[in-house]
């Protein structure tokens, strides 16, 4: 066995990691390729979260008929999970997973939705206008999910049902979750990559650059526009309701503009725009350095007369700066669309010959 | 003595007044959203923190200081990092993106600030307000006459300054047009210079102010931050002075407005006090553009039109 804590570190910086990664990935697409300045990021993933908080619960809570006991899925939401959900989803594993499957997709339609509801602004206002308004629906979403029972239970938060509760082995079981959260991250970053550099992922690049031009040869960018920020929107929904899977708890506070709309940006530019690898390498740089301070903080707190939580964003966004001045194209800058090689195209010309 | 509803309503009015313009100025000359206008704001209570707690004296005596304080910070992300990024050519997204990482360093400057602040001197530097400290005066609290004195100070001096003075007019032809203003010899560096540290400075001021509206804690501007944009935009970006009437407008239906379709028709309005600002705001976008300064210009230019 691998030194233990170790271990643990890597299992719990890797889901983090793919999370924000799926995140970045979604804000690459809008940003990076398409040039719209999504500064409304929080919006999809706290609309994904907030699914996973309440639609899996409250099927559960109907499903089991918690209500004919007096109980109620928020009110008495500890004690109702822990006992009730958790005991029936351990003799439930075709169950828990069917509800996993389905919870996951609504995240991902909600997602999807809310692309689509900041599709409106962002087809119609300029860069400036529409960070501030996008900004404004992301807070607005949140402040719903702080100030009301529904959808999860306001400040108090809610307890998410644990879909694996059927493996016994708890270690097993955490496995389990960054296992799925890696695959769906590496699915994501599989099927974004060949998006990008499909001729769909040129036009967008075709839009970013030159709108006037991608006009003229007939590209309606209204259309691409819209239907990019509900794809972006969809993941972000997914890593959203991933993330209140890992963490086994929604809770609106927590659903923050700087979590989850600046330090995707601050990931995305300073790993490179428009570029997946660089991407991937921005969160895993930002990631580990800030996980590493969350677990590392006490045993540097001794040496420091302040909270050393805020010195790694500190330094970061210090590192940041500079970036942008020195190097706004980030650590690994935007490559030429890949196209077929020379082989190839000799070789299908080729075969056009030999049909004439 | 007036309705306290009202008083609160106007109270927060003139906060949102502030830090507004204090956005307008920079938006104005930079042309970006300085998404850290609210992290200016908390700055400036917790110079209103440092005086109270650490102190013991009133943080309105540090209103000049938070005032030079934050202005000085302000100025100083101008000078090292706007500017050069102006000078390469920066696209907005980039100043953007910028702002945004001050956002993330001031956030975490103030609560290293504040963790000091609580070990060295054993106080809570979160959820404090300078309410304790408030008295009445003439039937009114102190620092409800002392914000409308400051507020009616300072729109008569950016008034004059902005129409009377050499400077004042210096910097709107900077606004008009940049570098045309530059060929006359308006010094175009100094003229953003002064914006970014007014914008500082006038945010300062409202988040002393703001301590005695709400209880303070590091994300306090943060929180606020939506209701300056909403604010900003109602009152048409490219006006400094359609803030005035945009900020009423947001003050009003934060305060007021919530708070009566709450005693007179559901209970279910109360929270929400930051949503209504918001969905006012998008309103306007979708319908005027503009902002409020965009529909007196509308006015304005058409009644040009008639009279020739």
């Amino acid at each position: 066995m691998v030194d233990s804590s170790f271990f643990i570190i890597i299992r719990d910086i890797i889901p983090w990691v793919a999370i924000y990664f799926i995140i970045n990935l979604s804000l690459n697409l809008e940003f990076g390729y398409l040039g719209l300045p999504n500064f409304g990021k929080l919006l999809a993933v706290a609309g994904g979260a907030f699914v996973i908080g309440s639609v899996p619960g409250l099927i559960l809570a109907y499903l089991l008929d918690i209500y004919a006991k007096g109980l109620d899925y928020y009110e008495d939401n500890n004690y109702v999970v822990y006992t009730i959900f958790n005991e029936f989803l351990k003799s439930n594993p075709m169950l828990s997973i069917s509800l996993l499957v389905l919870s996951l997709i609504l995240a991902i339609l909600a997602g999807a939705g809310l692309g689509f509801i900041s599709s409106y602004p962002a087809l119609r206002l300029k860069e400036d206008y529409l960070g501030m308004t996008l900004l404004a629906f992301a807070e607005i979403i949140v402040a719903i999910g702080i100030n009301y029972k529904y959808p999860v239970n306001g400040t108090i938060g809610v307890t998410v049902p644990d879909f694996f509760a059927w493996i016994n082995d708890a270690n097993l079981r955490q496995l389990v979750v960054v296992g799925i959260t890696s695959f769906i991250a590496l699915v994501i970053f599989l099927i974004v990559n060949r998006f990008v550099n499909s001729p769909l992922g040129r036009v967008l690049r075709a839009i970013r650059d030159n709108e006037i031009l991608a006009q003229t040869y007939g590209k309606d960018l209204v259309k691409y526009r819209r239907n990019v920020l509900i794809f972006a929107g969809a993941l972000a929904g997914l890593a959203g309701g991933l993330f209140a899977i890992y963490v086994s708890s929604v809770l609106a506070v927590g659903y923050t503009r700087l979590n989850f709309t600046f330090i995707p940006w601050v990931m995305v530019v300073v790993g490179g725009l428009a570029n997946n690898i660089g991407i991937f390498v921005g969160t895993t740089v930002f990631m580990v350095a800030l996980r590493l301070t969350d677990i590392y903080k006490s045993y540097i707190a001794s040496y420091l007369p302040f909270d050393v939580t805020w010195f790694t964003p500190l330094l970061l966004s210090i590192i940041l700066t500079f970036m942008l001045i020195f190097r706004p194209s980030g650590l690994i800058p935007e490559r030429p669309t890949r196209t077929l090689s020379e082989k190839e195209i000799v070789r299908i010309l080729n075969s056009l010959k030999n049909k004439q | 003595m007036i309705d306290p509803l009202i008083q609160t309503s106007i109270y927060v009015s003139l906060i949102t007044i502030f830090a507004s313009m204090g956005l307008t100025l920079t938006y104005l000359t930079t042309k970006v959203p300085n998404f850290s206008q609210g992290s200016f704001l908390t700055l400036g209570a917790y110079v209103g923190v440092y005086a109270q707690e650490v102190l013991d004296k009133s943080p309105l005596y540090f209103l000049p200081i938070s005032f030079l304080l934050v202005g000085l910070y302000s100025f100083g992300f101008y000078k090292l990092v706007i500017k050069p990024l102006l000078k390469r050519g920066a696209n907005i997204v980039l100043l953007m993106i910028a702002t945004l990482t001050l956002n993330i360093f001031s956030f975490s400057f103030i609560n290293i600030m504040a963790s000091y602040l609580s070990q060295k001197f054993k106080i809570s530097v979160t959820y404090v307000t300078f309410k304790k400290t408030d008295f009445l005066l003439l039937g009114f609290p102190f620092s409800f006459l002392a914000i409308l004195l400051t507020t009616i100070t300072f729109i008569v001096v950016l008034y004059f300054m902005l129409t009377k003075t050499k400077f004042g007019i210096a910097m709107r032809a900077a606004i008009e047009n940049a570098s045309l203003a530059s060929v006359v010899g308006i010094n175009i560096d100094r003229v953003y210079s002064f914006a970014w540290f007014l914008s500082g400075a006038l945010s300062g001021i409202a988040g002393i102010f703001y301590g005695y509206y709400q209880s303070i804690d590091t994300a306090a501007g943060d929180k606020f931050l939506p209701i300056i944009f909403a604010t900003t935009i109602l009152g048409g970006v490219n006006s400094l002075f359609g803030t005035i009437p945009a900020g009423l407008i947001i003050g009003f239906s934060m305060i007021w407005l919530t708070y009566s379709l709450a005693r007179y028709v559901s209970l279910i309005f109360l929270p929400l006090q930051f949503i209504i600002p918001l969905i006012i705001m998008s309103i306007v976008l979708i319908v005027f553009p503009n902002g409020l300064g965009g529909i007196s210009q509308l006015i304005r230019t058409n009644l040009f039109k008639k009279q020739w």
